[in-house]
């Protein structure tokens, strides 16, 4: 949580990736030098841009489809048409937030982010003609396990960047500093991919736990080895080519998986 | 000179592979094969590389190895050695960092083999922290008088005073199930939600208030969003009716938490309850229920948020997630009948929701210049200006 109600909005990544206009792009700029915490969001964005210009586009969606691309893209951007801001969705902690929007925009690049401004989300068919004067319609929920596929595609989306950062990583040329913060995040995705992994076994989706449970191994690998020389990158790179991780990951988050 | 050839190949033999041969084989090394068997899931292997690496006093990571020989044994399929080596590394190396996960796996074993008793000790609060007790008031002795007699069947006084939520009557103190867990020990949160979720959907009665109190009393939001998603998974009436309680009780971002996770995995009565928790919630967790009730693309519900809530923002919101919700008509009676402070909105609203055909009217008739200002420019970003 926080105070400040620029770091509550898309500004920050509409001015990093240079799609405020000229006015709104002084106004951010004045108000990043008043306000740590934006200039901290900023940061983040840079090093996640810096940490994904290495990486080749294994996640980017199969050609022709990108429907749940443009999705999670206009998850990421739904705000800016608003002229009051809308909170996101998965927003576990500022960083991680600011990682999932900014993995999904660098993926999808700046033309890209365009067309969703100009694309918003179809329109849903229910409730399209309900009247005003009509009384409230009690809707037929939403399935809980879509939704829980739903939430596991987030968790997924999310520990994408840690896996990507591990997998292409140079294991001649990392240090041990250089991925501490894969190892950091890592740690602080343990907890809910074990959760989700369960929760899935409970209910039956077996892809979706053995995912989770893949993902689980090399969190738990990276977070808490003692070691974090070479051989140990190299391993847990291994750990992830075997298990076919990232292919994994990314049937799953398109939805075809699960 | 065949001989001096001999010997210089022993020699050079011996000085190129002299440290090889004189190191110990496997410590760390070992201990990288058995991950490597591990990744390829050839768990006989590792568990014979894991066990060589566990017994060997100089491998440098033994508690690591400890703990990858239990996952090993759990995935070949025999639970009973993972146990006993998750008790070996608690009772070896009890501060490891490899302890943590070794007991989620106890709790997932013991949910396998339906070991309740195991699970209630895990899942157990731990007893609140003794008081300190005021100094009882001295009381002279009495000099001459006899030892007045006990009463025969009055109970002990407890030394400490009973745990707020924890008492005999509701549910006794679960005893320590030896076997598998030889050290006594207090689990934190987050492994007690992982047994709380191996045990709600058989005792749902005694599970919920231990999740409610999680959420209730945590200050890590984290474990709270925990609590609440075991909750919201478990599918029980009662649990979502918890949720809605901490939507409307708990602090501001655990309420959050709960509107979320009701709008995610709410029933049929979501709706309903989304409504109630608006009714008396905070700027911030209304606009959650706005997003929730625009997942659920219920217009209805939307409209009445966007008529009736006197905060603009909020207000704007709702009128904007309709349009991400494609709710055409309703924006269209907004636009004509609502506040005209709100007419940006709704031409958001309806650019979203790709009415071309309001768009256009708006555009041409509407009083307000910057109003039909706006409305062009949403249809030039549809292409139709």
């Amino acid at each position: 949580m926080t105070a400040c109600d620029w770091f509550d909005s898309p500004r920050v990544a509409l001015y990093f990736y240079g799609e405020l206009d000229p006015a709104e792009r002084e106004r951010m700029a004045a108000h990043l030098r008043e306000c740590a915490e934006c200039r901290q969001a900023l940061e983040d964005l840079r090093v996640v841009r810096e940490a994904l210009a290495r990486q080749p586009r294994v996640d980017a969606p199969p050609a022709g489809d990108w429907s749940g691309f443009m999705r999670r893209l206009e998850l990421a951007t739904s705000a800016t048409t608003a002229s009051a801001p809308v909170s996101h969705r998965s927003r576990p902690t500022p960083v991680a937030a600011w990682i999932a929007i900014a993995a999904t925009l660098v993926l999808a690049a700046g033309g890209v982010l365009f067309v969703a401004r100009a694309r918003p989300t179809p329109a849903a068919p229910v409730a399209a003609r309900t009247t005003v004067t009509a009384p409230p319609v009690s809707r037929p929920s939403v399935p809980a396990e879509a939704a829980f596929k739903t939430l596991s595609e987030q968790h997924l989306e999310r520990s994408k960047l840690v896996v990507l950062g591990l997998a292409t990583r140079d294991p001649e040329t990392t240090r041990p500093a250089d991925w501490a913060y894969e190892r950091t995040l890592a740690g602080s995705l343990l907890t809910d991919t074990r959760l989700y992994r369960r929760a899935a076994q409970d209910r039956g989706l077996t892809n979706v736990a053995r995912v989770m449970g893949d993902l689980e191994v090399v969190l738990l690998e990276t977070s808490l080895s003692d070691h974090a020389d070479r051989e140990s990158l190299e391993r847990v790179q291994r750990l992830i080519r075997r298990r076919d991780l990232l292919v994994k990951m990314r049937v799953m988050g398109e939805g075809s998986g699960l | 000179m065949n001989i001096k050839c001999f010997a210089a190949a022993l020699l050079a033999i011996a000085f190129t592979a002299g440290p090889a041969l004189a190191a110990p084989p496997g410590d760390s090394q070992r201990l990288g094969r058995a991950k490597d068997y591990i990744a390829d899931e050839q768990w006989a292997h590792a568990i014979a590389e894991l066990k060589a690496a566990v017994n060997d006093p100089k491998e440098p990571s033994r508690d690591e190895a400890l703990f990858w020989l239990a996952h090993s044994e759990y995935q070949a399929g025999d639970p009973a050695a993972a146990i006993e080596t998750v008790a070996r590394l608690e009772r070896d190396f009890p501060s490891s960092r490899w302890v943590r996960p070794a007991r989620s796996l106890r709790v997932e074993i013991a949910e396998r083999l339906r070991r309740d008793d195991v699970l209630w000790y895990v899942a157990t609060p731990p007893p609140p922290p003794p008081p300190s007790l005021p100094m009882p008031p001295r009381v002279p002795t009495p000099v001459a008088q006899p030892p007045s007699p006990a009463p025969a069947a009055a109970p002990l006084a407890p030394a400490t005073p009973a745990p707020p939520r924890w008492t005999p009557e509701a549910a006794p103190l679960p005893e320590q199930p030896r076997a598998w867990i030889p050290a006594p020990f207090h689990a934190d949160t987050d492994l007690r939600i992982e047994a709380l979720s191996s045990l709600i959907r058989d005792h749902p009665d005694r599970v919920i208030p231990l999740l409610k109190d999680i959420a209730l009393d945590n200050d890590d939001v984290s474990e709270a969003r925990r609590a609440i998603f075991v909750l919201a998974q478990s599918g029980q009436p009662a649990a979502r009716r918890t949720i809605v309680d901490l939507a409307r009780e708990a602090t501001e971002t655990v309420r959050i938490a709960a509107v979320r996770e009701l709008g995610r995995f709410g029933g049929d009565e979501v709706t309903h309850q989304l409504l109630r928790v608006y009714a008396d919630a905070t700027p911030r967790v209304k606009r959650e229920v706005v997003i929730s009730l625009g997942d659920h693309a219920d217009a209805a519900a939307l409209v009445r948020i966007a008529r009736t809530e006197s905060d603009a923002t909020l207000r704007d919101t709702a009128i904007i997630t309709l349009g991400r919700a494609g709710a055409r008509e309703p924006l269209r009676t907004l636009y004509a009948d609502g506040p005209r402070d709100a007419r940006h909105a709704v031409v958001t609203a309806l650019f979203s929701a790709r009415d071309v055909e309001e768009l256009t009217r708006i555009a041409n008739t509407d009083p307000d210049p910057a109003v039909r200002r706006d409305a062009r420019e949403r249809l030039r970003l549809l292409g139709r200006r």
